[in-house]
Protein backbone atom coordinates (compact mmCIF):
# COMPACT_ATOMS: atom_id res chain seq x y z
CA UNK A 1 0.00 0.00 0.00
CA UNK A 2 1.14 3.52 -0.80
CA UNK A 3 2.54 5.30 2.29
CA UNK A 4 0.14 8.26 1.94
CA UNK A 5 -2.88 6.00 1.92
CA UNK A 6 -1.56 3.90 4.79
CA UNK A 7 -1.17 7.02 6.93
CA UNK A 8 -4.70 8.02 6.02
CA UNK A 9 -6.07 4.59 6.96
CA UNK A 10 -4.08 4.37 10.21
CA UNK A 11 -5.32 7.77 11.26
CA UNK A 12 -8.93 7.21 10.23
CA UNK A 13 -9.22 3.90 12.06
CA UNK A 14 -7.10 4.83 15.07
CA UNK A 15 -4.53 2.13 14.38
CA UNK A 16 -2.35 3.20 17.30
CA UNK A 17 -5.03 1.80 19.61
CA UNK A 18 -4.96 -1.69 18.16
CA UNK A 19 -2.12 -2.24 15.70
CA UNK A 20 0.14 -5.06 16.86
CA UNK A 21 -1.83 -5.63 20.02
CA UNK A 22 -3.39 -8.93 20.96
CA UNK A 23 -3.85 -11.37 23.80
CA UNK A 24 -0.63 -12.81 25.15
CA UNK A 25 0.59 -16.33 24.47
CA UNK A 26 1.24 -18.27 21.35
CA UNK A 27 -1.94 -18.02 19.35
CA UNK A 28 -1.39 -19.10 15.80
CA UNK A 29 -3.50 -20.97 13.31
CA UNK A 30 -1.80 -22.78 10.45
CA UNK A 31 -3.26 -24.30 7.31
CA UNK A 32 -6.57 -22.59 7.86
CA UNK A 33 -9.40 -23.69 5.61
CA UNK A 34 -13.15 -23.92 5.40
CA UNK A 35 -14.79 -27.28 5.99
CA UNK A 36 -18.28 -26.40 4.80
CA UNK A 37 -19.95 -27.34 8.06
CA UNK A 38 -19.29 -24.02 9.78
CA UNK A 39 -22.54 -22.38 8.72
CA UNK A 40 -25.90 -24.08 9.22
CA UNK A 41 -28.21 -23.78 6.20
CA UNK A 42 -25.39 -22.46 4.02
CA UNK A 43 -23.60 -24.57 1.43
CA UNK A 44 -19.95 -24.04 0.69
CA UNK A 45 -20.16 -23.43 -3.04
CA UNK A 46 -16.47 -22.93 -3.69
CA UNK A 47 -13.29 -22.60 -1.68
CA UNK A 48 -9.86 -21.92 -3.10
CA UNK A 49 -6.62 -21.53 -1.22
CA UNK A 50 -4.08 -19.33 -2.99
CA UNK A 51 -0.53 -19.85 -1.80
CA UNK A 52 0.72 -17.36 -4.38
CA UNK A 53 -0.59 -14.35 -2.49
CA UNK A 54 1.12 -12.72 0.46
CA UNK A 55 -0.25 -13.70 2.90
CA UNK A 56 -1.79 -16.96 1.65
CA UNK A 57 -5.51 -16.44 1.16
CA UNK A 58 -8.60 -18.61 1.06
CA UNK A 59 -11.52 -17.33 -1.01
CA UNK A 60 -14.89 -18.94 -0.52
CA UNK A 61 -18.44 -18.47 -1.74
CA UNK A 62 -21.37 -19.72 0.36
CA UNK A 63 -24.86 -20.20 -1.03
CA UNK A 64 -28.10 -20.07 0.96
CA UNK A 65 -30.74 -20.51 -1.71
CA UNK A 66 -30.80 -22.47 -4.94
CA UNK A 67 -31.29 -19.38 -7.07
CA UNK A 68 -28.07 -17.92 -5.74
CA UNK A 69 -29.68 -14.68 -4.63
CA UNK A 70 -28.29 -15.08 -1.12
CA UNK A 71 -24.55 -15.50 -1.33
CA UNK A 72 -21.72 -14.76 1.04
CA UNK A 73 -18.11 -14.17 0.12
CA UNK A 74 -15.89 -15.19 3.01
CA UNK A 75 -12.20 -14.51 2.51
CA UNK A 76 -9.55 -15.61 4.96
CA UNK A 77 -5.93 -14.49 5.15
CA UNK A 78 -3.42 -16.63 6.99
CA UNK A 79 -0.76 -14.26 8.24
CA UNK A 80 2.60 -15.03 9.79
CA UNK A 81 1.93 -13.13 13.01
CA UNK A 82 -0.59 -10.96 14.83
CA UNK A 83 1.21 -7.89 13.55
CA UNK A 84 1.10 -9.19 10.00
CA UNK A 85 -2.61 -9.82 10.43
CA UNK A 86 -3.08 -6.19 11.43
CA UNK A 87 -1.08 -5.10 8.38
CA UNK A 88 -3.52 -7.15 6.33
CA UNK A 89 -6.44 -5.42 8.06
CA UNK A 90 -4.99 -2.07 7.01
CA UNK A 91 -4.52 -3.38 3.48
CA UNK A 92 -8.16 -4.45 3.25
CA UNK A 93 -9.43 -1.25 4.87
CA UNK A 94 -7.57 0.56 2.10
CA UNK A 95 -9.70 -1.26 -0.46
CA UNK A 96 -12.99 -0.08 1.06
CA UNK A 97 -14.37 3.03 -0.62
CA UNK A 98 -16.98 3.77 2.02
CA UNK A 99 -16.11 6.39 4.62
CA UNK A 100 -18.69 4.88 6.96
CA UNK A 101 -16.86 1.69 7.85
CA UNK A 102 -16.16 1.82 11.60
CA UNK A 103 -14.24 -0.05 14.21
CA UNK A 104 -16.39 -2.10 16.56
CA UNK A 105 -15.31 -2.18 20.20
CA UNK A 106 -16.67 -3.31 23.54
CA UNK A 107 -18.87 -6.33 24.03
CA UNK A 108 -19.94 -6.33 20.38
CA UNK A 109 -16.40 -6.71 19.16
CA UNK A 110 -15.64 -9.73 17.04
CA UNK A 111 -12.15 -11.24 17.10
CA UNK A 112 -9.26 -9.20 18.48
CA UNK A 113 -10.02 -6.22 16.21
CA UNK A 114 -13.08 -5.76 14.02
CA UNK A 115 -14.55 -3.31 11.53
CA UNK A 116 -18.10 -3.25 10.26
CA UNK A 117 -20.47 -1.49 7.94
CA UNK A 118 -23.99 -1.72 9.35
CA UNK A 119 -24.53 -5.46 9.66
CA UNK A 120 -23.71 -6.24 6.04
CA UNK A 121 -19.90 -6.40 6.12
CA UNK A 122 -17.54 -7.56 8.86
CA UNK A 123 -13.75 -7.53 8.78
CA UNK A 124 -11.90 -8.90 11.77
CA UNK A 125 -8.63 -10.36 12.94
CA UNK A 126 -8.34 -13.16 15.45
CA UNK A 127 -4.73 -14.01 16.26
CA UNK A 128 -2.94 -14.36 12.89
CA UNK A 129 -6.12 -14.91 10.85
CA UNK A 130 -8.04 -12.15 9.08
CA UNK A 131 -11.59 -12.81 7.92
CA UNK A 132 -13.62 -10.63 5.57
CA UNK A 133 -17.31 -11.52 5.36
CA UNK A 134 -19.41 -9.81 2.72
CA UNK A 135 -22.56 -10.21 0.73
CA UNK A 136 -22.10 -11.49 -2.80
CA UNK A 137 -25.73 -12.00 -3.82
CA UNK A 138 -28.52 -9.70 -4.90
CA UNK A 139 -30.51 -10.28 -1.67
CA UNK A 140 -28.60 -8.67 1.15
CA UNK A 141 -28.31 -10.67 4.38
CA UNK A 142 -26.96 -9.71 7.78
CA UNK A 143 -23.49 -11.05 8.46
CA UNK A 144 -22.89 -10.29 12.14
CA UNK A 145 -24.11 -13.67 13.39
CA UNK A 146 -22.13 -15.43 10.66
CA UNK A 147 -18.99 -13.56 11.69
CA UNK A 148 -19.45 -14.68 15.28
CA UNK A 149 -19.83 -18.29 14.17
CA UNK A 150 -16.54 -18.13 12.31
CA UNK A 151 -14.90 -16.32 15.23
CA UNK A 152 -16.03 -19.00 17.70
CA UNK A 153 -14.67 -21.68 15.38
CA UNK A 154 -11.38 -19.82 15.24
CA UNK A 155 -11.24 -19.54 19.01
CA UNK A 156 -11.78 -23.28 19.36
CA UNK A 157 -9.08 -23.97 16.80
CA UNK A 158 -6.62 -21.68 18.53
CA UNK A 159 -7.36 -23.30 21.89
CA UNK A 160 -6.90 -26.81 20.53
CA UNK A 161 -3.61 -25.88 18.86
CA UNK A 162 -2.40 -24.20 22.05
CA UNK A 163 -3.02 -27.41 24.03
CA UNK A 164 -0.93 -29.53 21.67
CA UNK B 1 -6.18 -37.15 -52.35
CA UNK B 2 -4.67 -33.89 -51.08
CA UNK B 3 -5.27 -32.84 -47.49
CA UNK B 4 -4.37 -30.01 -45.17
CA UNK B 5 -2.50 -31.53 -42.22
CA UNK B 6 -1.86 -28.43 -40.11
CA UNK B 7 -1.87 -24.64 -40.21
CA UNK B 8 0.32 -22.28 -38.19
CA UNK B 9 -0.97 -18.73 -37.80
CA UNK B 10 1.59 -17.81 -35.16
CA UNK B 11 4.63 -19.21 -36.91
CA UNK B 12 7.11 -16.70 -35.47
CA UNK B 13 6.65 -16.49 -31.71
CA UNK B 14 9.31 -13.79 -31.44
CA UNK B 15 7.35 -11.22 -33.47
CA UNK B 16 3.85 -10.23 -34.53
CA UNK B 17 4.68 -8.32 -37.71
CA UNK B 18 3.74 -10.91 -40.32
CA UNK B 19 1.90 -13.46 -38.22
CA UNK B 20 -0.29 -13.96 -35.18
CA UNK B 21 0.17 -13.10 -31.51
CA UNK B 22 1.22 -15.50 -28.79
CA UNK B 23 -1.99 -16.54 -27.06
CA UNK B 24 -3.61 -18.75 -24.49
CA UNK B 25 -7.32 -19.45 -24.00
CA UNK B 26 -7.55 -18.72 -20.28
CA UNK B 27 -5.69 -19.31 -17.02
CA UNK B 28 -5.47 -23.06 -17.54
CA UNK B 29 -5.55 -23.66 -21.30
CA UNK B 30 -2.64 -22.86 -23.59
CA UNK B 31 -3.00 -22.36 -27.34
CA UNK B 32 -0.27 -24.35 -29.01
CA UNK B 33 1.06 -24.26 -32.54
CA UNK B 34 -0.12 -25.34 -35.08
CA UNK B 35 -3.46 -23.77 -34.22
CA UNK B 36 -5.31 -25.93 -36.76
CA UNK B 37 -4.77 -29.68 -36.99
CA UNK B 38 -6.46 -32.25 -39.19
CA UNK B 39 -8.93 -34.48 -37.29
CA UNK B 40 -8.60 -32.22 -34.23
CA UNK B 41 -9.91 -28.81 -35.30
CA UNK B 42 -13.54 -28.78 -36.44
CA UNK B 43 -15.23 -25.54 -35.47
CA UNK B 44 -13.85 -21.98 -35.65
CA UNK B 45 -13.25 -21.92 -31.89
CA UNK B 46 -10.95 -24.94 -32.30
CA UNK B 47 -8.52 -22.80 -34.31
CA UNK B 48 -7.93 -19.36 -32.82
CA UNK B 49 -5.47 -16.71 -33.88
CA UNK B 50 -5.08 -13.00 -33.22
CA UNK B 51 -3.43 -10.24 -35.22
CA UNK B 52 -2.37 -6.78 -34.15
CA UNK B 53 -3.03 -3.92 -36.58
CA UNK B 54 -0.07 -1.68 -35.78
CA UNK B 55 2.85 -4.09 -36.24
CA UNK B 56 1.31 -5.75 -39.30
CA UNK B 57 0.51 -2.49 -41.07
CA UNK B 58 1.97 -2.43 -44.60
CA UNK B 59 3.36 -5.94 -44.24
CA UNK B 60 2.28 -9.17 -45.86
CA UNK B 61 0.63 -11.54 -43.42
CA UNK B 62 1.62 -15.14 -43.83
CA UNK B 63 0.65 -18.55 -42.53
CA UNK B 64 2.46 -21.84 -42.66
CA UNK B 65 0.61 -24.84 -44.00
CA UNK B 66 1.51 -28.52 -44.06
CA UNK B 67 -0.16 -30.62 -46.76
CA UNK B 68 -0.22 -34.30 -47.65
CA UNK B 69 -1.14 -36.34 -50.69
CA UNK B 70 -2.07 -39.99 -50.93
CA UNK B 71 -1.79 -39.90 -54.74
CA UNK B 72 1.71 -40.94 -55.78
CA UNK B 73 1.06 -39.38 -59.19
CA UNK B 74 0.68 -35.91 -57.68
CA UNK B 75 4.12 -34.48 -57.10
CA UNK B 76 3.37 -30.89 -57.98
CA UNK B 77 0.23 -28.82 -57.57
CA UNK B 78 -0.99 -25.30 -56.97
CA UNK B 79 -3.06 -24.55 -53.84
CA UNK B 80 -5.15 -21.58 -52.72
CA UNK B 81 -8.18 -20.35 -50.79
CA UNK B 82 -9.99 -17.97 -53.09
CA UNK B 83 -10.17 -14.45 -51.56
CA UNK B 84 -8.19 -15.57 -48.49
CA UNK B 85 -4.96 -17.41 -49.25
CA UNK B 86 -2.83 -16.56 -52.27
CA UNK B 87 -2.18 -19.45 -54.68
CA UNK B 88 1.29 -20.95 -54.68
CA UNK B 89 2.93 -24.06 -56.11
CA UNK B 90 3.60 -26.94 -53.76
CA UNK B 91 5.80 -30.01 -54.04
CA UNK B 92 5.14 -33.35 -52.33
CA UNK B 93 8.05 -35.49 -51.22
CA UNK B 94 6.94 -38.89 -50.00
CA UNK B 95 3.40 -37.51 -49.91
CA UNK B 96 4.23 -34.57 -47.63
CA UNK B 97 5.15 -30.94 -48.14
CA UNK B 98 6.42 -29.96 -44.73
CA UNK B 99 5.43 -26.46 -43.62
CA UNK B 100 5.10 -24.02 -46.54
CA UNK B 101 4.58 -20.29 -46.28
CA UNK B 102 1.38 -18.90 -47.81
CA UNK B 103 0.45 -15.23 -48.11
CA UNK B 104 -2.98 -14.11 -46.90
CA UNK B 105 -5.16 -12.10 -49.28
CA UNK B 106 -7.20 -9.38 -47.58
CA UNK B 107 -6.55 -10.74 -44.09
CA UNK B 108 -8.91 -9.67 -41.29
CA UNK B 109 -6.48 -6.87 -40.46
CA UNK B 110 -7.39 -5.28 -43.81
CA UNK B 111 -10.63 -4.08 -42.17
CA UNK B 112 -8.42 -1.77 -40.12
CA UNK B 113 -10.46 -2.15 -36.96
CA UNK B 114 -11.02 -4.35 -33.91
CA UNK B 115 -13.22 -7.37 -34.45
CA UNK B 116 -13.70 -11.11 -34.45
CA UNK B 117 -14.09 -13.00 -37.68
CA UNK B 118 -15.10 -16.64 -38.06
CA UNK B 119 -13.67 -17.79 -41.36
CA UNK B 120 -14.47 -20.82 -43.50
CA UNK B 121 -11.58 -21.45 -45.82
CA UNK B 122 -12.40 -23.57 -48.84
CA UNK B 123 -9.08 -24.96 -50.06
CA UNK B 124 -8.63 -25.66 -53.77
CA UNK B 125 -5.89 -27.26 -55.84
CA UNK B 126 -5.05 -27.64 -59.50
CA UNK B 127 -2.32 -29.52 -61.29
CA UNK B 128 -1.14 -26.66 -63.51
CA UNK B 129 -2.35 -23.14 -64.33
CA UNK B 130 -4.16 -24.64 -67.32
CA UNK B 131 -6.31 -26.94 -65.17
CA UNK B 132 -9.47 -25.97 -63.30
CA UNK B 133 -9.48 -25.56 -59.51
CA UNK B 134 -10.84 -28.42 -57.38
CA UNK B 135 -12.10 -28.09 -53.81
CA UNK B 136 -10.36 -30.51 -51.46
CA UNK B 137 -10.77 -29.27 -47.88
CA UNK B 138 -12.50 -26.76 -45.66
CA UNK B 139 -10.86 -25.36 -42.53
CA UNK B 140 -12.55 -23.07 -40.01
CA UNK B 141 -10.85 -20.43 -37.89
CA UNK B 142 -11.66 -17.71 -35.35
CA UNK B 143 -9.55 -14.63 -35.99
CA UNK B 144 -9.27 -11.76 -33.52
CA UNK B 145 -7.99 -8.38 -34.62
CA UNK B 146 -6.68 -5.97 -32.00
CA UNK B 147 -5.08 -2.55 -32.37
CA UNK B 148 -1.61 -3.36 -31.12
CA UNK B 149 0.34 -5.98 -29.23
CA UNK B 150 -1.45 -6.33 -25.86
CA UNK B 151 0.16 -4.40 -23.03
CA UNK B 152 0.68 -5.40 -19.40
CA UNK B 153 -0.49 -7.31 -17.53
CA UNK B 154 -0.52 -9.21 -20.80
CA UNK B 155 2.82 -10.53 -22.01
CA UNK B 156 4.19 -12.04 -25.21
CA UNK B 157 7.19 -13.68 -23.60
CA UNK B 158 7.98 -16.25 -22.54
CA UNK B 159 5.76 -18.14 -24.95
CA UNK B 160 5.15 -21.19 -22.81
CA UNK B 161 2.23 -23.04 -21.29
CA UNK B 162 3.37 -21.85 -17.87
CA UNK B 163 2.98 -18.17 -18.72
CA UNK B 164 -0.55 -17.34 -17.59
CA UNK B 165 -0.14 -13.69 -18.66
CA UNK B 166 -0.20 -14.44 -22.38
CA UNK B 167 -3.34 -12.76 -23.78
CA UNK B 168 -6.45 -14.84 -23.12
CA UNK B 169 -8.82 -15.42 -26.03
CA UNK B 170 -11.58 -15.80 -23.41
CA UNK B 171 -10.98 -12.10 -22.64
CA UNK B 172 -10.71 -11.18 -26.33
CA UNK B 173 -14.09 -12.87 -26.93
CA UNK B 174 -15.66 -10.07 -24.89
CA UNK B 175 -13.21 -7.24 -25.44
CA UNK B 176 -13.19 -7.52 -29.25
CA UNK B 177 -16.99 -7.57 -29.36
CA UNK B 178 -17.31 -4.66 -26.94
CA UNK B 179 -14.85 -2.58 -28.98
CA UNK B 180 -15.86 -3.90 -32.39
CA UNK B 181 -15.08 -1.41 -35.14
CA UNK B 182 -12.74 0.72 -33.03
CA UNK B 183 -9.80 2.15 -34.92
CA UNK B 184 -7.99 3.96 -32.11
CA UNK B 185 -6.95 3.26 -28.54
CA UNK B 186 -9.18 6.01 -27.15
CA UNK B 187 -12.17 4.66 -29.06
CA UNK B 188 -11.51 1.10 -27.94
CA UNK B 189 -11.06 2.07 -24.28
CA UNK B 190 -14.23 4.18 -24.39
CA UNK B 191 -16.27 1.31 -25.85
CA UNK B 192 -14.94 -1.10 -23.22
CA UNK B 193 -15.84 1.42 -20.51
CA UNK B 194 -19.38 1.79 -21.88
CA UNK B 195 -19.90 -1.97 -22.01
CA UNK B 196 -18.57 -2.56 -18.51
CA UNK B 197 -20.84 0.15 -17.08
CA UNK B 198 -23.76 -1.38 -19.00
CA UNK B 199 -23.25 -4.69 -17.16
CA UNK B 200 -25.14 -3.10 -14.28
CA UNK B 201 -27.49 -3.94 -12.70
CA UNK B 202 -27.98 -7.39 -14.26
CA UNK B 203 -24.45 -8.77 -14.13
CA UNK B 204 -22.77 -6.51 -11.57
CA UNK B 205 -23.76 -3.68 -9.28
CA UNK B 206 -21.94 -1.34 -6.93
CA UNK B 207 -21.05 -2.88 -3.56
CA UNK B 208 -23.13 -0.82 -1.15
CA UNK B 209 -23.58 -3.61 1.44
CA UNK B 210 -19.85 -4.35 1.54
CA UNK B 211 -18.69 -0.76 1.86
CA UNK B 212 -17.47 -0.60 -1.71
CA UNK B 213 -14.97 -3.42 -1.34
CA UNK B 214 -13.01 -5.17 -4.06
CA UNK B 215 -14.47 -8.52 -5.07
CA UNK B 216 -12.44 -9.10 -8.23
CA UNK B 217 -9.28 -7.05 -7.71
CA UNK B 218 -8.03 -7.69 -4.20
CA UNK B 219 -4.38 -8.32 -5.00
CA UNK B 220 -4.60 -9.90 -8.44
CA UNK B 221 -7.45 -9.59 -10.95
CA UNK B 222 -9.79 -12.56 -10.48
CA UNK B 223 -10.36 -12.59 -14.22
CA UNK B 224 -11.47 -16.24 -14.33
CA UNK B 225 -14.19 -15.49 -11.79
CA UNK B 226 -15.22 -12.35 -13.67
CA UNK B 227 -15.46 -14.27 -16.97
CA UNK B 228 -17.62 -16.83 -15.16
CA UNK B 229 -19.86 -13.97 -14.03
CA UNK B 230 -20.05 -12.60 -17.59
CA UNK B 231 -21.18 -16.02 -18.83
CA UNK B 232 -23.99 -16.22 -16.27
CA UNK B 233 -22.16 -18.04 -13.46
CA UNK B 234 -21.78 -16.91 -9.86
CA UNK B 235 -18.21 -15.68 -10.25
CA UNK B 236 -17.26 -13.84 -7.07
CA UNK B 237 -20.79 -12.50 -6.82
CA UNK B 238 -22.70 -9.52 -8.11
CA UNK B 239 -20.86 -6.73 -6.34
CA UNK B 240 -18.02 -4.61 -7.66
CA UNK B 241 -16.23 -1.50 -6.53
CA UNK B 242 -14.14 1.12 -8.31
CA UNK B 243 -10.94 -0.95 -8.22
CA UNK B 244 -12.77 -3.84 -9.83
CA UNK B 245 -14.13 -1.60 -12.60
CA UNK B 246 -10.75 0.06 -13.18
CA UNK B 247 -9.10 -3.35 -13.37
CA UNK B 248 -11.69 -4.80 -15.71
CA UNK B 249 -11.59 -1.81 -18.07
CA UNK B 250 -7.81 -1.52 -18.20
CA UNK B 251 -7.16 -5.26 -18.50
CA UNK B 252 -9.75 -5.81 -21.22
CA UNK B 253 -8.71 -2.66 -23.09
CA UNK B 254 -5.03 -3.55 -22.82
CA UNK B 255 -5.80 -6.92 -24.40
CA UNK B 256 -6.79 -4.82 -27.43
CA UNK B 257 -3.52 -2.91 -27.43
CA UNK B 258 -4.58 0.04 -25.28
CA UNK B 259 -2.18 1.27 -22.63
CA UNK B 260 -4.17 1.96 -19.46
CA UNK B 261 -3.30 1.72 -15.78
CA UNK B 262 -5.24 1.23 -12.58
CA UNK B 263 -4.56 4.20 -10.36
CA UNK B 264 -6.11 5.86 -7.32
CA UNK B 265 -7.16 9.31 -6.20
CA UNK B 266 -7.74 10.49 -2.65
CA UNK B 267 -7.85 10.32 0.19
CA UNK B 268 -11.19 11.01 1.87
CA UNK B 269 -13.28 13.38 -0.19
CA UNK B 270 -16.93 14.42 -0.42
CA UNK B 271 -18.86 13.45 -3.54
CA UNK B 272 -21.32 15.12 -5.83
CA UNK B 273 -24.35 13.02 -6.66
CA UNK B 274 -23.45 10.24 -9.08
CA UNK B 275 -25.03 7.21 -10.76
CA UNK B 276 -23.05 4.25 -9.47
CA UNK B 277 -22.84 1.18 -11.70
CA UNK B 278 -26.10 -0.74 -11.45
CA UNK B 279 -27.95 2.14 -9.79
CA UNK B 280 -30.69 4.30 -11.27
CA UNK B 281 -30.64 6.79 -8.39
CA UNK B 282 -28.60 9.98 -8.35
CA UNK B 283 -26.95 10.07 -4.95
CA UNK B 284 -23.55 10.24 -3.35
CA UNK B 285 -22.31 6.64 -3.54
CA UNK B 286 -24.79 4.51 -1.54
CA UNK B 287 -25.68 7.71 0.32
CA UNK B 288 -22.31 7.68 2.08
CA UNK B 289 -21.46 11.27 1.27
CA UNK B 290 -17.96 10.55 0.04
CA UNK B 291 -15.27 8.12 -0.91
CA UNK B 292 -12.34 7.05 1.22
CA UNK B 293 -10.52 6.59 -2.10
CA UNK B 294 -11.46 6.05 -5.72
CA UNK B 295 -9.73 4.16 -8.52
CA UNK B 296 -10.08 4.43 -12.30
CA UNK B 297 -8.50 3.25 -15.50
CA UNK B 298 -6.04 6.00 -16.30
CA UNK B 299 -3.76 6.92 -19.18
CA UNK B 300 -0.03 7.62 -19.20
CA UNK B 301 1.36 8.91 -15.87
CA UNK B 302 -2.01 8.96 -14.09
CA UNK B 303 -1.71 12.66 -13.21
CA UNK B 304 -4.18 15.54 -13.36
CA UNK B 305 -3.21 16.08 -17.00
CA UNK B 306 -4.02 12.53 -18.05
CA UNK B 307 -7.34 11.08 -19.17
CA UNK B 308 -9.45 8.67 -17.15
CA UNK B 309 -11.99 5.96 -17.99
CA UNK B 310 -14.39 5.29 -15.13
CA UNK B 311 -16.86 2.42 -15.63
CA UNK B 312 -17.89 2.55 -11.97
CA UNK B 313 -20.07 5.62 -12.15
CA UNK B 314 -21.62 8.37 -14.21
CA UNK B 315 -21.10 11.96 -13.16
CA UNK B 316 -23.21 15.03 -13.84
CA UNK B 317 -22.07 16.35 -17.20
CA UNK B 318 -23.87 19.69 -17.20
CA UNK B 319 -22.55 23.12 -16.29
CA UNK B 320 -23.31 22.62 -12.59
CA UNK B 321 -22.38 19.15 -11.31
CA UNK B 322 -23.03 20.27 -7.73
CA UNK B 323 -26.81 20.23 -8.02
CA UNK B 324 -29.75 18.84 -9.99
CA UNK B 325 -30.78 18.62 -12.74
CA UNK B 326 -28.25 15.96 -13.69
CA UNK B 327 -27.06 15.06 -17.17
CA UNK B 328 -25.42 11.63 -17.00
CA UNK B 329 -21.87 11.54 -18.32
CA UNK B 330 -19.79 8.37 -18.35
CA UNK B 331 -16.18 9.49 -17.86
CA UNK B 332 -14.30 8.18 -20.87
CA UNK B 333 -11.17 9.79 -22.26
CA UNK B 334 -11.89 12.63 -19.82
CA UNK B 335 -8.97 14.58 -18.38
CA UNK B 336 -8.71 14.35 -14.58
CA UNK B 337 -8.04 18.06 -14.31
CA UNK B 338 -7.47 20.55 -11.53
CA UNK B 339 -10.07 22.22 -9.29
CA UNK B 340 -12.09 24.75 -11.25
CA UNK B 341 -11.44 23.22 -14.67
CA UNK B 342 -14.82 21.46 -14.69
CA UNK B 343 -13.46 18.15 -15.94
CA UNK B 344 -13.38 14.79 -14.11
CA UNK B 345 -12.26 15.91 -10.64
CA UNK B 346 -14.82 18.74 -10.40
CA UNK B 347 -17.63 16.53 -11.62
CA UNK B 348 -16.85 13.80 -9.10
CA UNK B 349 -16.00 15.75 -5.94
CA UNK B 350 -17.69 18.64 -4.18
CA UNK B 351 -15.94 21.99 -3.95
CA UNK B 352 -14.82 21.09 -0.42
CA UNK B 353 -13.84 17.58 -1.50
CA UNK B 354 -11.69 18.52 -4.49
CA UNK B 355 -8.51 19.39 -2.54
CA UNK B 356 -8.55 15.84 -1.09
CA UNK B 357 -9.33 14.22 -4.42
CA UNK B 358 -5.78 14.18 -5.75
CA UNK B 359 -4.19 11.84 -8.26
CA UNK B 360 -2.00 9.30 -6.51
CA UNK B 361 0.26 8.13 -9.33
CA UNK B 362 2.30 6.16 -6.82
CA UNK B 363 -0.56 3.64 -6.79
CA UNK B 364 -0.34 3.09 -10.56
CA UNK B 365 -0.42 -0.62 -11.31
CA UNK B 366 -1.64 -3.37 -13.61
CA UNK B 367 -2.89 -6.33 -11.60
CA UNK B 368 -1.93 -9.79 -12.77
CA UNK B 369 -4.73 -11.90 -14.23
CA UNK B 370 -5.59 -15.11 -12.43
Amino acid sequence: MQATQRRFIEQRFGAKDWYGRGPRGRRMVKEFGFEGSELVEWRLERSHRDEGTKPPSIHSIWRHDEAGNELLAVDAFECASVKAAHDQLIEILGDLESPLVERRTGKNQIGDVSFVLNDTMVLFARANIVLLIRNAGRSVVKVGVTARVFDKALERRIESERKR
Amino acid sequence: MIAIEAIKFNHDVSAATTDGLNLRKNATQFIGIPEWQRFVSVNPEDSRAAYALMPTKGKTTTIEVSLSSTDPGTAFAEVRVEHHVKARPINFINGKTGYLTFELVNPPTSHGCIGIWDLDWHWEWRQTPHHPWHHFATTRHRIYVVLDVPTAPWEQTPYSAGNTQLPWTDVMDFACRWAEGATSRDMAAALVTQHVYALGPTVVTYDCPGGGSSHYSMGNFACTAFLDRLRGGLGNGIYVNCSDCATIVSTFANALGCDLWQSRMGYGFALNEILAIGSGVWQTACGWGGFSYHEVAWEANCTANDDVYDACLRVDGDSNPLAPPHVPLLPQDLRFGNPGEMVYRDRLATVAGRPNCNPQPGTRQRRMVV
